[in-house]
């Protein structure tokens, strides 16, 4: 499942860069209850208490940046299991900097395996769709007031 | 009163739990449930009303139907906590001692059942479809039991049970022959 | 009055079910139901991938959550062997993963917990890392050279599992080539799920005397034993199954899943009572699927109309194990009754099997063993041919029909069909139905540019497995058994060794024993189901009660009236001879008013037996069919197609069935309606496909649509009785006809209302889409 979006930030690159790049911080931006940690500048672990549908649970995720362009570029990749499901997802945020506002475009593939993925596409791309939306609203909302 | 002999929920740990008040089948009950545990789960598992099925876990099937203040609400998507206070009624609840109620009746006369499993969330659904529309016609009895799957019947005889159902609810009310 | 007259309950009267009480109440005893004091709950650990390597299996934050006990992985059942079990097929089946999961939904580990709610928190808890491996979705690219082995374990170096065919392959090849008229056509007909509304589970006890007990959902308890006791080692002494109510069946209960097994082995480690119940999501992801036949068929016949030669090809998707429920001999079924209602001289059928990353099965979906599929195929062949040949398709069958006179007849394929009046059956739907008016109306229609189709279906099933020559699951010979023992006051007890799902057993076995023994239905009890009781017997599916069991009734009631009647010439002062049997009672022949009833006589059977005769009054009987039944019918569908929408709306279905003699005429119209129901389903609306990931697209009765009373059509039924010359009683059972009869009819109604489109074929389910594609895709070019 292709997922894209993008949004502006009263805030410069180098900020938003530094706020992705910091796991707990933009973790702690998902709405559902939930606890990250990082394993080394690269990698980093937790659980996160989510749901479709009928579905709900806690899904563990690993988290590991694939590539680091400061300021410009970033890629993640996510691996998780919980709800009796399987996730897969590689994540890229583009970053541009236009006197000291940013606008990120990100974009990648989820891969979704087990009962979340067998409720079909409709079902699951509305909540990621929500939930996207709203880790991405409240990180701009700490970028702007940090 | 009945007071449930279960009181303390069988899980300790950091689950939550309360206290509620329900009346069953005309019996009240004050027991302590976890949240989160559902009402088919209380009806079958505390209060042992095995009559209450459950079919698919998700509210397709209706197998697990029962009355709430005459409602029929699918137990399986309900949390016991969300009857406190309430009246259930379940398919031990349809019977008054040894008379049947006309649905169970009219069930066995028009072999309204095979397997038996989805019959007594049929039967309830047909109750509130009769109490709210006493003289239903064919398609008005197919759309109103449209919320239980059953598996066995091909519902020809199931929307001739609640026909003749109908008819045996009506006699008396008329005043008889 | 006569006495006969006075019989309550007797063969061919519709008496209201005994077993009703109870479920009328709410007082069934279903799986689910058995509480035992200390029972522990059995949950699953289930796999998200089709296929993958398990690198991992951690237990430890599992065992933290408050009120798990154990957790059961792969690695602990291989230390006692367990981690494998054989399928009925002779494959082998995983009980847990030790390396790898072969298709999504599998079970990966089982917790066990002192209720269902910490059960689950326990499976959540239970962490396992999986590397993906590439995923075998289609059954054709599993073939191909280069798709990955997916049982290297076997020592496979492909994915083949089987080659079987039957039939004269060089005179069919001739008679195809020599036909003036032969039609191609490709069907699929998908996995679907038979879905009972109760699913699966068991409650496993270990008693202080080492017995183990199983109250477990299954439609072959005994089979399920003496597996059991070859498994695990145990003495078959100390095995009991129990198969209480069971809420449906149809053949998705005759496998063991890897479940039984982990409660099983819950209830042996921890000395505790352990349950394990499903949840529907396990049971559309990880139990038997039914069909997944790729068929390429190919029918021949003359330009008037005389069928020829029929040769079919058949690619089977079996999953990642061969775990199908059917007879040792026969890997693809009885699919060979393809031939159908017609005289062939020549036909000849190949089928493949192949591994996938699915889950594994081959059941029936309330059929006899791919009788479905064969049954489908040769219906909408002949359906098509009469389209090609511009005959209408009721002529065509008429003029090919196996004529009455012919039977017992030797089909192409080499089945001895018992006896049969095909056209009988055929004229009697279009009576019903109105089919010359129906024509006329569909002509004018036409002209009008209204879609409306007429289907039609003449189905031959066979049913009864089965002769113990030819048939047997695991070496155990398919006979079935009855034992009847009458009281001193004359009420009887029987215990059979098949096993009712909703069929009714409790009242027309009863019925049975009622005719045979001239005793009223009311005081007859019968038990089914407990292996402790009832006598051996391979159980109910393929809709072989009757034919077997219930024949066995009945000999044994015969058995039982032969002692009974040298206790009534005893009785009576006369010579055994001078005795006969009739309306109902023992008589001195020529003298009516000398008589004795089966009361009188079972009373002194205890009291006052002649000299040299045993006491009591009882009979067994095991039951080896002679040969198979084979019911039939015809069933005409008409069809509305809303060319807006695609949507198609069956206006009327005929149902004209043919099971022989007919025990209880009430509880056959039932199982035809609920027949015709699962006909319509997986025609309109049941599906389970897969993504290319291997992901089960229809998990849940969100995905998996049952048709509920508003889909479903009004059934309309009706019979002809052409009984067996060589069951007991004449029946031949009717549970799973309609199942097999009624998505030909269905499907040929839908593709002749389509006629003007060109189209020859749609692969079922008939989604509103795919017919809206047909219309629009014509219409626009």
């Amino acid at each position: 499942m292709h997922v894209e979006g993008d949004f502006r930030v009263r805030a410069t690159a180098g900020r938003v860069y530094a706020f992705f790049l910091d796991p707990v911080a933009f973790t702690d931006c998902i709405d559902d209850p939930h606890e990250f940690h990082p394993i080394d500048a690269d990698h980093f672990e937790g659980t996160v208490t989510t749901g479709v549908a009928f579905i709900r649970g806690t899904f563990r995720v690993r988290g590991s940046y694939l590539a680091k362009t400061p300021t410009t570029a970033l890629r993640v990749r996510l691996q998780g299991t919980g709800l009796g499901s399987g996730l897969d997802a590689d994540l890229e945020l583009a970053l541009t900097d236009t006197a000291g506002e940013t606008s990120l475009r990100w974009q990648g593939e989820v891969r979704l395996s087990g009962p979340v993925a067998t409720l079909g596409e409709r079902m699951v791309r509305g909540t990621v769709d929500k939930k996207a939306a709203a880790l991405f609203e409240n990180a701009r909302r700490k970028l702007e007031t940090a | 009163m009945a007071i449930d002999a279960a009181e303390v929920p069988r899980t300790p740990g950091p689950v939550t739990t309360r206290t509620i008040h329900v009346t069953v089948n005309g019996v009240s009950h004050t027991s302590t449930v976890q949240n989160r545990m559902l009402l088919v789960s209380y009806l079958r598992e505390r209060l042992r009303l095995t009559g209450t099925h459950i079919g698919c876990d998700t509210a397709h099937c209706g197998a697990c139907t029962v009355l709430v203040d005459g409602i029929p609400v699918k137990s399986c998507n309900l949390f016991a906590v969300q009857v406190d206070g309430r009246k259930v009624q379940t398919v031990e609840g349809l019977a008054s001692g040894a008379t049947l109620h006309p649905i169970q009746e009219a069930f066995h006369e028009e072999h309204g059942l095979q397997c038996g499993y989805c019959t007594p969330g049929m039967m309830l659904a047909s109750v509130a479809l009769l109490a709210h529309n006493p003289n239903p016609t064919e398609d008005e009895i197919r759309r109103g039991i449209s919320g239980n799957l059953c598996r066995c019947t091909g519902y020809v005889n199931i929307v001739r049970a609640i026909q003749h159902a109908a008819q045996k609810m009506q006699t008396p009310a008329k005043g008889g022959p | 009055m006569t006495p006969a007259e006075a019989l309550h309950g007797g063969i061919g009267q519709s008496i209201p079910r005994k077993e009703d009480a109870r479920f009328i109440r709410g007082k069934g005893n279903y799986v689910d139901d058995v509480d035992l004091p200390g029972t522990l709950f059995l949950d699953l650990v289930r796999s998200p991938y089709a296929h993958a390597k398990i690198t991992a299996l951690r237990k430890e934050k599992a065992l933290a959550v408050p009120g798990v006990l154990a957790v059961i992985t792969g690695a602990d059942l291989a230390a006692a062997k367990l981690a494998w079990m054989p399928t009925l097929m002779s494959d082998t089946q995983m009980v847990l993963p030790t390396d790898e999961v072969m298709f999504q939904g599998q079970e990966v580990a089982g917790v066990v917990a002192t209720d269902r709610y910490a059960a689950a928190d326990g499976v959540a808890a239970v962490e396992v890392d999986y590397e993906p491996l590439p995923v075998v979705v289609d059954p054709f690219r599993a073939l191909e050279p280069g798709a990955p082995v997916l049982r290297a374990d076997k020592g496979k170096k492909d994915n083949h599992i089987w080659h079987w065919e039957v039939g004269d392959k060089a005179a069919t090849e001739k008679a195809l080539k020599e036909s003036a008229v032969v039609i191609k056509e490709r069907l699929y007909i998908p996995r679907i799920h038979v879905s009972s509304i109760e699913t699966c589970g068991c409650v496993a006890q270990v008693d202080a005397m080492g017995k183990l007990t199983v109250w477990m959902t299954t439609q072959a308890p005994h089979a399920i034993r003496t597996v059991f006791a070859l498994v695990s080692g145990l003495p078959e002494n100390q095995i009991r199954i129990i198969s209480p109510d069971i809420g449906g069946g149809f053949g998705g209960k005759v496998p063991v899943y890897p479940g039984y097994v982990i409660a099983v082995v819950a209830a042996l480690t921890t000395g505790q009572p352990v349950k394990w119940v499903e949840d529907r999501t396990g049971n559309l992801t990880a139990d038997s699927f039914a069909r997944d036949y790729h068929i390429e068929a190919e029918l021949g016949a003359t330009k008037d109309g005389k069928l020829t030669a029929l040769r079919v090809k058949t690619l089977a998707d079996h999953g990642y194990t061969d775990a199908a429920a059917n007879p040792s001999k026969f890997p693809a079924g009885l699919f060979h009754i393809i031939t159908g209602s017609y005289p062939f001289a020549t036909a000849f059928v190949e089928v493949d099997a192949a591994y996938t990353n699915k889950p594994p099965g081959g059941i029936a979906y309330r059929c006899s063993f791919r009788v479905t599929e064969a049954a489908y195929t040769i219906e909408r062949l002949v359906d098509n041919m009469a389209h090609q040949l511009k005959m209408d398709p009721a002529e065509l069958r008429l003029k090919n029909f196996i004529p009455p006179e012919a039977f017992p007849f030797q089909s192409a394929l080499g089945w001895t069909y018992d006896s049969g009046n095909y056209g009988g059956a055929l004229k009697k739907a279009m009576e019903m139905i109105g089919y010359d008016a129906l024509r006329k109306e569909q002509a004018e229609k036409r002209r009008r540019g209204e879609l409306m189709g007429i289907g039609i279906s003449s189905f031959t099933e066979i049913v009864g497995a089965g002769p113990a020559k030819q048939f047997d699951i695991l070496g155990l010979k398919m006979f079935d058994s009855a034992e009847v023992r009458i009281h001193p006051t004359g009420k009887v007890l029987a215990r059979l060794g098949t096993k009712s799902q909703g069929q009714g057993h409790e009242t027309t076995y009863a019925q049975i024993l009622a005719e045979e023994l001239g005793i009223s239905s009311d005081y007859i009890t019968i038990e089914e189901g407990d292996t402790d009781t009832a006598p051996y017997g391979l159980g109910t599916y393929a809709s072989r009660s009757t034919p077997t069991s219930g024949a066995a009734a009945a000999v044994a009631a015969r058995k039982i009236r032969q002692k009974a009647a040298r206790i009534a010439a005893h009785l009576l002062e006369v010579s055994p001879d001078d005795i006969e049997w009739k309306d109902h009672k023992f008589q001195v022949k020529g003298v009516p008013d000398k008589s004795k009833t089966m009361a009188e006589v079972a009373f002194a059977a205890y009291t006052n037996p002649p000299e040299g005769e045993e006491a009591g009054l009882e009979a067994v009987d095991y039951y080896n069919p002679p040969n198979l039944t084979f019911p039939f019918g015809s069933y005409i569908c008409v069809v509305d197609i809303d060319k807006e929408t695609g949507q198609v709306k069956v206006r009327r279905f005929v149902a004209v069935d043919d099971c022989g003699v007919i025990i209880n005429p009430m509880i056959v119209e039932g199982q035809i309606h609920g027949g015709l129901t699962m006909g319509f389903a997986p025609a309109m609306m049941e599906e389970i496909p897969y993504d290319a990931e291997g992901n089960n697209r229809a998990g849940s009765f969100l995905e998996y649509l049952l048709p509920t009373a508003v889909e479903t059509p009004k059934w309309e039924t009706g019979k002809t009785t052409t009984p067996s010359p060589h069951h007991p009683f004449g029946a031949k059972g009717v549970g799973e006809s309609a199942t097999v009869g009624a998505p030909a009819a269905i499907v040929n109604a839908v593709l002749d209302a389509l006629e003007p489109y060109g189209v020859t074929n749609i692969d079922i389910p008939l989604s509103a889409h795919k017919v809206w594609k047909v219309i629009h895709s014509k219409d626009a070019a």
